[in-house]
């Protein structure tokens, strides 16, 4: 006798519909079911709307919890949650164009966020000293190309010699968009894959299967 | 230990202290290095210069936070040659995280004071949640996915919104996309067969290319490089250009460092090789 | 006669054509009528040497899956480095190496609990589980960049493992590694983020690569049968772009003007 799960049939039953429907009617031209998936994917959009609250929920409980037992380095915990606590309220009365809204968003976030990103700056140039070595064949190929590509991002030695611009706009116009293009596709057909799975219930890891 | 030897072990901090004097020096004291204008840049003005007065551009923000002073000077220059266009503009946000940037924009280029009104010129729809889903949906029908702005205002209220109904509706898509660049393209430009030009971060520029190659993109704006490029063209110059010395000034080091990285491990080995052969 | 959409129909053929082998295959494997066999990829072997070289320094692992949605389209590269984390967790446990997890989904959070708790289990080991080490730090990018530099610096790994889907926090992270002298090994198949990897990083799973270890240790027939279908199809979009290229050269249009109905 075949078992019925409710949570998990029924979430497979609705994941296999929205799917087919959707896959469909990219290529076929029917208007009730162009309506049908219209309002499917609006639906869509609201419910991710409510994920993000979702997240937020997790967020609080996960801080929360450590902050509860006293965890180590609770404390920062604690101003996390104090800091979405104040920007949700502030979020709440005023939308997220109010001044005090903004003036968190763009004198704490955005700074730190745009400092965090700017390490990589730092990094880049520790990285790229380091490995292009002409220590092989291939070394010798990725350091030629690399310097190539670093001039041609340089406007101004684009200036001195009009040939660095040629060159750099070729090996981003050839070479790199020939093996991108590959990976590319790859992906596609990996994501087709993977869509095949959910739809035939093959996928494991998704619907907590 | 020879100075080839202690180049070679050069302590990263040197390195960090190197970059920083470099990339800071030329943002207190510019000195003007001369910016090119590629290819690149040239197809996405064109296609903005291409646009008549009256026509209607989807402006699409899709960017981390950390990613704002690429993309936010991208924008200022991009907005500025649309307003000269006399175009009307519809913003939307994939990510939560940018949609503050929006309200910055129209402050900052002052759009109630160069006459531009909400409602009839620009409308901002803020976020909408869904990524791929919420492209395809916006762009099948946009009064069902947004029904109302950003200011709580009906989408049938909005006077520029009587003549935008679905995605060929707009005249031009411009996105500012770090992330989701393929959901955009297959579930927006692909579908209706849009022109689209996009501004990128630099980690991204390549990975966009093939798009370009193919058609889908009309034009591209390569992070700072693509700024500064888009001003001149412009002859408005502004972030972009104030941030490129300091960017070329930057590759030029990184370049001579490793030219001279190489020169230090030819020497050694050439060192090595002629102690081993006198032994 | 079902109306098509105009221009999209070589794109359903494809579609059509593409999922039909590959659930061919996987159907074929899940029937046990076809064993696939996908080669050992050389970073696996990394993996196991890792953590060996972990025990010796008495030093801890550093597993993190990066940012990619379980519900987007480059979800598999976050199932695959889920995969290989229960790989990873049955390895440690048995060398007795401590493993870290850091983690910026909120979804990704209890399903990598589950998945360390069953590896320790298959280990013989589930005393040792520590949920402390299974850890979400934030769903912001930089911030959890942030935080997971502190933890591989406070903790002093010796290895770092970053499998999955990563963006914008990847150099920084493998730098991190570098300079604590970590074996690093990672792998994506976000394009822009292949060439940091490759520079910093000791081993790399480009691509498709990731995907094939994860199948390789799950020894899960569907994925595998699901791999293999994929390579035919690989298989068959390369002789396309041969064929195409070449007629094209000579002028002749009429394959590309097939691919464009």
């Amino acid at each position: 006798m075949v078992k019925f799960n409710l949570r998990k049939d029924v979430a497979f039953a609705i994941v296999f519909f929205v799917g087919v429907l959707t896959a469909v009617e990219y290529f076929v031209a029917l208007p009730d079911l162009r309506r049908i998936v219209a309002d499917l994917q609006s639906w869509g959009t609201i419910i991710a709307a409510f994920s993000l609250g979702v997240g937020t929920i997790n967020l609080i409980v996960i801080h929360g919890r450590r902050v509860s037992s006293r965890t180590q380095g609770y404390y920062n915990n604690f101003v996390l949650l104090l800091a979405l606590t104040v920007t949700i309220l502030i979020g709440l009365w005023g939308t997220n164009m109010h001044p005090a809204y903004q003036f968190i968003y763009f004198n704490a976030l955005v700074p730190s966020d745009t400092a965090v990103w700017s390490l990589l700056a730092f990094y880049i140039a520790s990285a790229a000293i380091r490995t292009m070595k002409a220590r092989t064949k291939e070394g010798v190929i990725l350091l030629i190309t690399g310097i190539l590509v670093l001039i041609k991002n340089t406007p101004a030695m684009g200036v001195i010699w009009g040939g660095f611009t040629i060159i750099g706009e070729w090996l981003l116009s050839v070479p790199n968009v020939a093996a991108t293009r590959g990976i590319m596709i790859a992906s596609a057909i990996g994501i087709i894959a993977l869509g095949l799975r959910v739809l035939l219930r093959q996928e494991r890891t998704s619907l907590g299967g | 230990m020879s100075m080839l030897s202690r180049f070679q072990k050069m302590n990263p901090k040197v390195l960090y202290l190197l970059v920083l004097v470099v990339v800071g020096l030329p943002l207190i004291r510019p000195i003007n290095l001369p910016i090119g204008v590629s290819r690149y840049t040239e197809l996405f003005h064109s296609q903005v210069e291409s646009l008549k007065p009256g026509d209607v551009v989807l402006v699409s923000l899709c960017f981390a936070s950390a990613k704002a002073p690429e993309f936010y000077p991208q924008m200022v220059a991009a907005l500025q040659h649309l307003i000269m266009k006399k175009a009307s503009m519809v913003f939307v946000c994939w990510l939560p995280e940018v949609t503050p940037f929006t309200g910055r924009l129209f402050t900052d280029l002052s759009f109630d004071k160069r006459g531009l009104k909400y409602g009839t010129d620009y409308v901002d729809f803020g976020l909408i949640a869904g990524t791929a889903t919420a492209m395809a949906a916006f762009a099948r029908d946009v009064h069902k996915t947004a029904p109302a702005d950003v200011r709580g205002t009906l989408v049938g209220d909005l006077p520029l919104m009587a003549k935008v109904k679905m995605a060929t509706d707009f005249h031009l898509l411009m996105s500012f996309i770090s992330i989701y660049t393929e959901d955009f393209i297959g579930q927006v430009q692909t579908p209706y067969k849009l022109p689209l030009v996009t501004g990128t971060d630099g980690v991204s520029f390549a990975g966009t290319l093939p798009y370009l190659a193919s058609g889908q993109i009309r034009g591209i704006l390569n992070s700072m490089v693509g700024t500064a490029e888009y001003e001149k063209l412009l002859k408005m110059p502004g972030k972009g250009t104030s941030y490129m010395d300091a960017q070329q000034l930057s590759h030029v080091l990184i370049i001579t460092l490793i030219v001279l990285g190489n020169i230090a491990l030819a020497s050694t080995r050439a060192l090595e090789r002629s102690r081993r052969t006198k032994e | 006669m079902i109306p098509l959409v105009p221009g999209r129909s070589s794109a359903m053929i494809i579609l059509i054509s593409a999922a039909f082998l590959i659930g061919a295959m996987l159907f074929l494997s899940r029937i046990r009528k076809m064993t696939p066999k996908v080669r050992k990829v050389a970073g696996l072997t990394a993996i196991e040497e890792s953590i060996g070289r972990c025990t010796e320094m008495g030093r801890p692992i550093h597993y993190a899956v990066g940012r990619s949605s379980l519900t987007g389209p480059s979800a598999a590269e976050t199932i695959a480095g889920l995969s290989l984390l229960g790989h990873v967790a049955k390895l440690s446990a048995q060398y007795g190496v401590r493993l870290i997890f850091t983690n910026q989904l909120p979804e990704v959070q209890p399903l990598a609990e589950d998945i360390v708790k069953q590896g320790f289990l298959a280990a013989g080991k589930p005393e040792i589980y520590n949920s402390q080490n299974v850890r979400f730090l934030s769903s912001f990018a930089m911030a959890y960049t942030s935080g997971a530099i502190g933890v591989m610096y406070r903790e002093k790994i010796a290895a770092n493992f970053m499998l999955g889907g990563w963006y914008a926090e990847s150099l920084t992270l493998a730098e991190t590694g570098f300079n604590l002298g970590a074996i690093q090994v990672a792998g994506t198949t976000q394009v822009a983020q292949l060439p940091f990897f490759a520079t910093v990083c000791d081993y790399v799973l480009i691509g498709e690569e990731l995907l094939a270890a994860a199948a390789y240790v799950s020894e899960d027939k569907v994925q595998l049968g699901s791999m293999v279908g994929q390579d035919f199809v690989k298989v068959v979009a390369i002789l396309l772009i041969a064929l195409g290229a070449i007629l094209r050269t000579l002028g002749v249009d009429a394959l590309y003007n097939l691919f464009r109905l």
